[in-house]
């Protein structure tokens, strides 16, 4: 128990960042963030590229360390956890990763189940590699997708939008209690983006999980959301509610940058 | 509903002709064993464990008497500078074969030239390729064997020997690494107008030449740790000296031979990794002086060479191809013993590439220390010391393993299990798996990292990161290598009759012997027809290994 959460009552909110740094040797990739993120909410992280949303979201699965500043969990911080606490918490992060970082010489089915590593331990790992695990629960995820069928293909022949079905299936697989979209929608076309987009917030509500989602693109996902976070240039410019975003707002954000919003 | 006969189709989605691969595969492994004489009681048979353990000993106090020092020392020096200088002589024949046996990218054939000398740069393009075969496919100790017969004892028979097997092996590398230039440079001078030549120094040469000089020091490491065996056929080095040692059982003077051999090897190895990276100059330099050491201070009777009774003694040689043995029994026989060198060379490939297979993850960094992230998260101290160890340890493993060459473990293998195939399977088995060991931990830490960080960043372990995005990719890669490793050991395993260990090399040994060249023609012609065979089908399978599975 950290003295914090010993002296108030109150239930500690689900992610806390407390003015969190983050370098890369002498590039700031974050600068004096602070933000409270509740159980259940649904957040969209926008900004141009190198804006340090991947950043954040790394910091908030324990995949980085922050250079200095709290990331904090249910009110602990992330540094001070053990080994098995952190892998605990890692577990309950689902990340849904660009499609590209699929591997494409294996069935749609491992790449899903790649989701469940963290909670598996080794054995279990390798009996799947001969034995695949997990079918029933990862045909009924592929059905909500709509792309059972494809099950059994290798992912390389699927088409881009398929692939990001898949890679957001890898995301949801392990029934996390925070969702974790880094760019799910980047090498994909509006119409399909959008049904991704739809897809993500969808899951999230019907697991109230909580979904943290990165998009450079505020429009497609302004709608989905009840919170919007803009990050220039490692600062958080923007914390509001989708509709009170204003168009000057978003010229701040992307003043300078060629990027359309 | 839907889902139900997706899982049924689980098992039926890879196609039928790759369960077919596999399961001749399978029965072709069991054969293997069977032809190899596996039988793992050999090793604790009472008396089979008694010579293990009186080897060991001499291990445990090999002879380092000053006398005993100062000839190894010799000897070791001797073994280094036949290698080099083997090595030296095998370049020389393998440029111009390799320039003659080849086919330069977007170059045709004397092009606007009559017609006879596009046929007579085919010819000789042909020809050139047959030399390169026949001098690859005949081990190095048949060579040696021959020449010491002609010219007598001493370094000279084993620098020419490896000079001509790896001519052979050299040669053809050199010639597909050409074939596999990129042709923008060459067309370029060709519509300059530069001949052949011009189009080679200044084309082709710049895009090949430092895979040309990376493989001719690896075939440096491979020429000295052969040179270091020669000796028990009498030609000189250090294997003179560890085959009198075996043969009078002094185990003492054998641990330090066999310890100055790993001395130098390792060594060696060191230097060439780091000569690889250094600038061009440097190896070329290397190898410029090592080759000339060799040829100065080696006592290499050239003249003997080509002195009538040699020149006599060959053409005796090559006129018995013209009248093999050709009596049922005896190619019945022999067609058996080659049958039983390509089990064994199977049978160790494969267990070798199991044992590659488990122990490589260890010695990988980037699966035992690093992991993929920015900020490795490795626990405590303590568990980064544990994986330190166990990586480093595996390496030197490897190390160790493939330092020796095969025939010293197949001298090792009899001493423990006996004569027979078995002791060359397992020498063939123990020298294989430094090597593929060493070759899969480079396939991995060479697989693109983003699958793998993925996998780490949702919190993957380092068993899954390996299985699910390391593997994958590396699969196609780590079957080619093997299938490789098999295709040179059909070769090396041939030699293992020379000590005894089985296979072909058996017969080819009383064959010279016994000078009944006649059988010796017949027997070199089925080994070479069948490393002609399989270097073939190795390398269409290869091709498509390669092919078909990259994304």
């Amino acid at each position: 128990m950290t003295p914090e959460s010993s002296r108030t009552t109150v239930k500690p909110p689900l992610i806390s960042l407390e003015s969190v740094h983050r370098q890369w040797g002498d590039r700031s990739a974050l600068t004096d963030v602070s933000l409270t993120i509740e159980a259940g909410q649904r957040v969209a992280l926008i900004g141009p590229s190198g804006s340090g949303k991947s950043t954040l979201l790394r910091l908030v699965c324990g995949a980085l360390a922050s250079s200095r500043g709290t990331v904090r969990i249910d009110g602990e911080a992330i540094q001070a956890l053990s080994v098995s606490r952190l892998q605990a918490h890692r577990a309950r992060c689902g990340i849904v990763e660009q499609s590209q970082h699929l591997v494409p010489q294996l069935s749609v089915h491992r790449n899903v189940v790649a989701g469940l590593l963290p909670q598996w331990a080794w054995y279990r790992t390798l009996f799947s590699l001969g034995w695949p695990l997990e079918r029933d629960r990862v045909a009924a995820l592929l059905d909500s997708l709509g792309i059972v069928d494809r099950q059994w293909d290798k992912a390389r022949v699927l088409s881009v939008g398929q692939q990001q079905r898949v890679a957001i299936a890898r995301g949801l697989v392990g029934n996390p209690a925070i969702i974790l979209a880094d760019e799910p929608t980047a090498s994909l076309d509006p119409t399909t983006a959008a049904e991704a987009i739809q897809l993500l917030v969808d899951q999230a509500e019907s697991r109230s999980a909580t979904l943290l989602l990165c998009s450079h693109q505020l429009s497609q996902v302004v709608h989905s959301v009840d919170r919007v976070v803009g990050l220039r240039e490692g600062r958080v410019v923007i914390d509001e509610a989708p509709d009170r975003v204003t168009d000057a707002m978003l010229n701040v954000l992307y003043e300078g940058s060629r990027e359309r919003r | 509903m839907k889902a139900a006969v997706n899982v049924a189709k689980a098992h039926s989605s890879k196609p039928w002709w790759v369960r077919l691969a596999w399961a001749l595969g399978l029965v072709l492994v069991v054969w293997s064993g069977h032809v190899s004489q596996v039988n793992p009681a050999e090793f604790f048979d009472s008396d089979n464990a008694s010579s293990a353990m009186s080897l060991l000993d001499g291990f445990r106090h090999p002879d380092f008497s000053n006398d005993m020092l100062s000839r190894v020392g010799q000897l070791a020096l001797e073994s280094v500078l036949i290698g080099c200088a083997g090595l030296g002589l095998a370049l020389l024949l393998a440029l111009p074969l390799a320039y003659f046996g080849t086919t330069i990218p977007g170059l045709p054939d004397a092009p606007n030239r009559p017609r006879w000398r596009r046929i007579g740069r085919r010819s000789l393009r042909g020809s050139a390729r047959l030399v390169l075969l026949v001098f690859r496919s005949i081990p190095e100790i048949v060579w040696a064997f021959l020449f010491v017969g002609i010219v007598g004892l001493g370094p000279g028979p084993a620098v020419v020997a490896i000079g001509i097997t790896f001519g052979g092996i050299i040669g053809k590398l050199y010639a597909e690494l050409v074939e596999s230039v990129s042709p923008g440079p060459v067309q370029a001078l060709r519509t300059v107008g530069a001949n052949r030549w011009a189009v080679f120094l200044y084309g082709v040469l710049p895009q090949v030449q430092r895979q040309w000089i990376g493989y001719a020091l690896f075939r440096l490491e491979c020429g000295i740790r052969s040179a270091s065996i020669l000796g028990i056929v009498g030609a000189g080095g250090i294997g003179m000296e560890i085959d009198l040692a075996i043969r009078y059982f002094q185990y003492d003077k054998l641990a330090t031979a066999l310890l100055a051999v790993l001395a130098y090897v390792v060594v060696l190895e060191i230097a060439s990794a780091l000569l690889r990276r250094a600038h061009v100059g440097w190896p070329l330099l290397f190898l410029a002086m090592g080759t000339g050491a060799g040829w100065f201070l080696l006592d290499v009777p050239w003249s003997e060479f080509v002195g009538d009774y040699a020149f006599f003694e060959l053409q005796n040689f090559v006129s018995s191809f013209a009248s093999p043995t050709l009596d049922s029994a005896f190619l019945h026989e022999a067609g058996l013993r080659m049958a039983e060198t390509i089990g064994m060379a199977l049978c160790g490939t494969f267990f070798a590439g199991i044992l590659a297979f488990l122990l490589a993850p260890l010695g990988t960094r980037t699966l035992t220390i690093r992991g993929y992230l920015e900020d490795a998260q490795t626990g405590g101290w303590l568990q980064r010391v544990v994986a330190m160890v166990l990586m480093s340890s595996t390496r030197v493993v490897f190390q160790l393993t493939r330092a020796l060459p095969s025939l010293v473990w197949a001298l090792i293998f009899v001493v423990w299990v006996g004569a027979g195939p078995f002791a060359g399977m397992l020498a063939i088995a123990a020298h294989t798996s430094g090597i593929l060991g060493r070759l899969f931990t480079e396939v991995y830490e060479d697989v693109e990292p983003e699958s793998a960080q993925a996998l780490e960043r949702l919190g993957a372990k380092r068993v899954g990161r390996w299985a699910y995005a390391v593997l994958p990719f590396a699969m196609p890669r780590l079957m080619a290598f093997t299938l490789f490793r098999f295709e040179v050991n059909v070769r090396m395993t041939a030699m293992m009759g020379f000590v005894g260990a089985g296979g072909i090399g058996d017969a080819i040994h009383s064959a010279i012997e016994t000078f009944h060249m006649n059988d010796l023609a017949t027997l070199l012609a089925i080994l070479l027809g069948s490393v002609a065979l399989i270097d073939t089908l190795g390398d269409r399978i290869r091709g498509r290994l390669l092919t078909t599975s990259s994304p």
